[in-house]
């Protein structure tokens, strides 16, 4: 909004002031308004329980079985006033939603537990049957009121209600042994069988084996005599792992009509909904994604565990990554994608992490740091040739995507130009390769295919995301009664699509602009890498490029905290009021950041979904 | 009473054993009970009847009729000019023709339009499933039929040569690679020739359905677009001969929202204003959404002012002032200016009411906004500012035909009934202007006549959505002696590009861009 209006307006009906003058300010809202006219009122009852029983059959076989309850009523009233800001936002009547959500899961699981032990071989099964259902059931009612009076459905106009009710239901049996050699050398495997609704119908089982092996090398007899060495131990294991489905949605292999979803006034006069349609397709062979996992690891200590280090290196591979493949815009379903099992992808990495720990004495205190480094690399997708872009926004560089995923490159890398720099004449520009629109102070994009044409086809991958690596500092100590930690922590070598600089430096519209297109280029301010401000942006400067991308790496001191826990002989003395601990505390968080990053925060997420 | 513990245990197992039958594979067959499967859909009439129903509302909805369509339109015209900065980037590069294959503007209507042939294709494969009532099986299909062409008639005409969809896209790889343009026009010739034999008479259907009339016209404008003119002819001779159309004697009635319907509409898009100022903006297929059109917002003079008449239009419109006999009154009809009465007569347009730039007509400065389907004739400048409202939009109407049919008949020969066409819509009461030929417009030649033709279209439809189409049949004929586009380039403006989702995601048209893009 356009900062010199201003935010009430007590002659306005509801007492806020909306943008008034059409001339490109009526887009913007006025955020107060939006923030405190319209209510919003989340009443969440949940209740959480377990119940179980232990059953000793003999010394060596227990069995349990458990019962577990998650219910929750939420319900929402949403409700908003009959109002006027003499701009956009104007209500003749009082809008109220109502909604209430219901949602119950139950836990059964029944477990056996056989341990065994003779002349140091120990030996352990275990055998478990769980089934998990959901259901979710969702009412919604809304209506109008021709006054602010009535604050409820009672008397209203125009009154709509829908419920939805939707179930999920797992089942899963899972056997697994152990076994040991004087705990030095290890076993174990494990098989898995589960069924999950949510996947088409003959693809709702699957199974998933896992097995894992260890060898304690410090118990070997060689190794008695090492007295520095406290740990030794080598470790590996291999298995296959699914997702949880149910973030899928209930039924994501089922493509429904939409019945009764559309409207089209015939005649003239108000319908409501007359019109039945699909927008995608049903996938009958949505199955189970599977990764296949493989890890070897080693851990050390020296001087009785003081000083650990954890080495492990670990390789993830799937092969039928569930994805939402993006099907063409000609098939009439507005870009809606089918999810289907067609990807496959790789991540594999070390992790390193080194500890210190000062046992002893008044003064103790812990040292870890934390290094791990992964790479993602998308294997295969839907067909040869095959991308996934993503991203697209009118508003957030014109509507190009700003991700591609191929085979070959990191999931979602960021997809565009190459900025080489302005144009600083129109001698330039003609020397360049032919760039539609462009003119001197526009942004001169790189000729990748070298054909003497800026167009798609000079897009290219202009950064993952995805850090090259991450790691962490965590510092612990004790002293008495008092405590002390600090947190660090960082990213390095990942980049950050910077959206929200378009709509500042981007000019695309009259409000919302940043200080820094004071720097734009002209004629006697060549020295910049703003472009010029220009009607209608004919060279498409805001398009995503390289302009867009930062380095998003980033040291962030994340957390500080000092503590003091009263000494127990002073709340003994509590009495009647009974405190059995108390414990002051400071803490401080995110005291600061090193980062190139000139957003907000380079910890950030993906884009908001508007 | 005491249990001892191995009668707790039996008790247990017991008590637990009918968990582990019940919970057979039958729990794992979950059923949606809230919607029904597309395998089980489409089976009656009814069905059928709604799947048509959900056509209309998408040639209804933003990505089209209600905004991106028209915009689209005017901006692939020489009709409009930008009503200042305000202009929003992806429209401002189609009009000054820097379109690329990100436009959402384009890509909007490109989807919206792929959406009507998906709905289309599945209502026409599933007719003949159909059998409890043929009657209505036979007109929904036929409806069907008709949207699906004036679908394939818009992407020929913004992109040439399309992918083309007969079926409704059963797998993700049912891709289509780009068809030949004449298969599309050949599908689009075919499917209005069996929408005319099977649709009824206006008379005969909801308010808002296609009709045989809304065919035949539409028919006899592909045609032309084919440089068939005898086929295009026969065409709309059926609409002229069948008794149903005339012109209505004031031309403000097929822009104004009490007079939707009226005896020279064909065919009209139609909107509901539910009195508030609400507008679809998300374009999602909802029950009870807005069923509003945002033009009136767009282009009102009192509003956002997006698009003006650019000068070439106003200035096309015969004056006194520059040597006519009569100033044409569908200048005023088509335009407010400075000076005009809008809201009932109650108010008088001011330059500072009217947002940006200023036009420049017969050598006159002023400030000249669009008025066609703009309801500010009833509405004062606080509610017009925020008020989309329900004004239909005016696919095709009988002027239209009468001046196609004058073009035909120029085409063929025929210069004394071309020009017999033209004067009646010159003749109509309202407008009463001078009968060609006029001093200014001869029609001794074809060449005259066709002159007479093109003025008489451009002053007639301004705005109208037809512009963009004519000049793409009369550049190729050497009609224009100026290009309307200042900024033309052979061999690529003739077209606009394909979206780049539609080139990402189609493998057979990756790769395949029209020339210059």
């Amino acid at each position: 909004m356009q900062p010199y209006l201003p935010v009430y307006n007590p002659n306005n009906l509801g007492g806020f002031m909306g943008p008034q003058n059409s001339f490109d300010a009526s887009d913007p809202v006025n955020p107060v308004e939006r923030a405190f006219l319209v209510e919003n009122i989340n009443n969440t009852t949940r209740i959480l329980g377990t119940a179980y029983l232990k059953v000793t059959i003999a010394p060596w076989l227990k069995f349990t079985s458990t019962y577990g309850l998650d219910y929750s009523n939420v319900a929402i009233e949403n409700y908003t006033p009959i109002h006027n800001d003499g701009g956009t936002s104007i209500a003749a009547t009082a809008s109220i939603q109502n909604q209430r959500l219901l949602t119950n899961t139950q836990l059964f699981t029944q477990q056996l537990t056989f341990e065994k032990s003779f002349e140091g071989h120990n030996l352990g099964a275990t055998f478990v049957y769980e089934t998990q259902g959901q259901n979710v059931r969702n009412e919604t009612a809304s209506g109008t009121q021709s006054t602010n009076v009535v604050r409820t459905l009672n008397g209203a106009n125009n009154v709509t209600a829908n419920s939805i009710y939707e179930t999920n239901f797992i089942r899963s049996m899972v056997g697994r042994i152990t076994y040991d050699f004087n705990e030095r050398y290890l076993l174990a495997a494990s098989l898995r069988r589960d069924g999950l609704s949510v996947f088409a119908p003959g693809n709702k089982f699957e199974n998933f084996p896992a097995v894992s092996a260890g060898w304690r090398i410090d118990r070997e007899n060689f190794m008695k005599d090492v007295n520095s060495i406290s740990e030794l131990k080598l470790r590996g294991g291999y298995g296959i792992t699914g997702i949880n489905g149910v973030l899928l949605g209930n039924y994501p292999y089922l493509q429904p009509i939409q019945r009764n979803q559309s409207t089209y006034p015939f005649n003239g006069t108000v319908i409501n909904g007359n019109g039945s349609f699909y927008n995608g397709l049903s996938n009958p062979n949505l199955a189970w994604e599977k990764t296949k996992q493989a890890n070897i690891g080693l851990d050390m200590g020296f001087l009785e565990n003081r000083l650990t280090f954890v080495a492990e290196y670990f390789q993830r591979k799937t092969d039928n990554l569930i994805l939402t493949v993006p099907t063409p815009t000609s098939f009439g379903f507005g870009g809606a994608g089918t999810l289907a099992n067609v990807a496959g992808m790789e991540n594999k990495g070390f992790e390193f992490q080194a500890s210190y720990r000062k046992t002893r004495g008044d003064f103790t205190w812990n040292v870890t740091g934390l290094l791990s480094v992964i790479r993602n690399q998308v294997v295969r997708l839907n067909n040869e040739n095959a991308s996934i872009t993503a991203g697209g926004d009118a508003d957030f560089g014109g509507g190009g995507p700003l991700t591609n995923t191929v085979a070959g490159k990191p999931v979602q890398s960021f997809y565009g130009y190459v900025v080489e720099g302005i144009f600083q004449s129109e001698a330039e520009v003609t020397a360049h390769a032919k760039q539609s629109g462009a003119a001197a102070g526009d942004l001169k994009f790189k000729d990748l295919d070298g054909n003497g044409v800026i167009n798609d086809d000079d897009r290219t991958f202009i950064g993952s995301f995805l850090p090259k690596f991450s790691y962490s500092l965590n510092y612990g100590a004790n002293y008495k009664n008092f405590d002390f930690t600090v947190f660090f922590q960082g990213v390095q070598g990942n980049k950050i699509f910077n959206a929200a600089r378009i709509i500042r430096e981007g000019m695309p519209r009259l409000f919302n602009a940043d200080v820094a297109v004071l720097n734009a280029w002209t004629p006697s301010n060549t020295n910049t890498d703003m472009p010029r401000a220009v009607n209608g942006d004919p060279n498409q400067n805001v398009r995503p490029s390289t302009r867009w991308i930062e380095d998003g790496s980033y040291l962030r001191f994340k957390n500080v905290m000092i503590g003091y826990n009263a000494p127990e002989s002073w709340t003994k003395q509590t009495g009647v009021l009974g405190i059995s601990r108390l414990r002051l505390y400071v803490s401080a968080q995110n005291l600061f950041t090193v980062t190139k990053y000139s957003g907000l925060d380079p910890e950030i997420g993906s884009k908001m979904v508007r | 009473m005491k249990l001892s513990k191995q009668t707790i245990r039996t008790m247990w197992v017991i008590a637990v054993l009918p968990i582990f039958y019940s919970c057979n594979d039958k729990a794992l067959n979950t059923i949606n009970e809230n919607v029904v499967s597309t395998t089980d859909y489409f089976k009656t009439s009814d069905e059928l009847l709604a799947g048509t129903n959900s056509i209309y509302a998408t040639v209804r909805n933003i990505s089209l009729v209600s905004r991106e369509w028209f915009f689209l339109h005017d901006l692939r015209s020489d009709d409009a000019a930008a009503g200042g900065s305000q202009l929003e980037v992806p429209r401002f590069q189609i009009l000054s023709g820097n379109t690329d294959p990100t436009n959402s503007v384009m890509n909007s209507v490109w989807n919206g339009l792929y959406t009507v042939i998906h709905r289309a294709n599945t209502v026409i494969q599933n007719g003949p499933n159909v059998t409890d009532n043929t009657a209505v099986r036979d007109r929904v299909v036929a409806e069907a039929k008709f949207l699906r062409a004036w679908a394939y008639f818009e992407l020929v005409t913004f992109w040439g040569a399309v992918p083309l969809y007969t079926s409704p896209v059963k797998t993700p790889a049912d891709y289509q690679a780009r068809a030949d343009v004449n298969a599309v026009y050949t599908l689009i010739v075919e499917d209005l020739r069996q929408a005319a034999t099977t649709l009824p008479n206006k008379s005969a259907t909801d308010k808002g359905r296609a009709t045989n009339g809304a065919a035949n016209a539409l028919l006899g404008r592909v045609l032309m677009q084919r440089n068939d003119y005898a086929g295009a002819k026969e065409a709309l001779l059926k609409v002229t001969t069948s008794g149903a159309y005339t012109l209505t004697d004031r031309y403000l009635d097929n822009f104004e929202e009490e007079t939707e319907f009226n005896a020279e509409s064909i065919f009209e898009v139609v909107y509901v204003d539910k009195g508030d100022n609400d507008f679809n903006w998300g374009g999602n297929d909802t029950p009870n959404s807005a069923q509003s059109t945002i033009r009136n917002q767009e282009y009102n003079p009192v509003a956002w002012r997006n698009l003006i008449p650019s000068d070439k239009l106003l200035n096309e419109f015969e004056n006194t002032a520059t040597g006519a006999a009569k100033t044409d009154p569908r200048y005023s009809f088509s335009f407010y200016q400075t000076g005009d009465r809008y809201n009932n007569d109650a108010d008088v347009l001011t330059d500072a009411d009217q947002n940006g730039n200023s036009s420049t007509v017969n050598g006159v400065r002023k400030k000249v906004s669009v008025r066609k389907f703009m309801i500010l004739y009833k509405e004062g400048k606080a509610k017009a500012s925020y008020h989309p409202g329900g004004n239909n939009q005016r696919i095709i109407r009988y002027a239209e035909v009468l001046i196609n049919l004058a073009e035909c008949e120029a085409e063929l020969g025929n210069l004394t009934a071309a020009v017999n066409y033209l004067n009646q819509v010159r003749a109509r009461k309202s407008v009463a202007m001078p009968a060609y030929p006029t001093s200014q417009y001869p029609t001794s030649t074809k060449a005259q006549v066709i002159k007479a033709v093109m003025h008489e279209k451009m002053v007639e439809h301004s705005f109208e959505c037809i512009r963009s189409i004519d000049i793409l049949r009369w550049r190729p004929k050497g009609y224009f002696t100026q290009e309307p586009f200042a900024y033309f380039r052979s061999q690529r403006d003739e077209l606009l590009p394909l979206p780049i989702a539609e080139l990402d995601n189609n493998p057979l048209v990756s790769g395949k861009q029209n020339p210059g893009y």
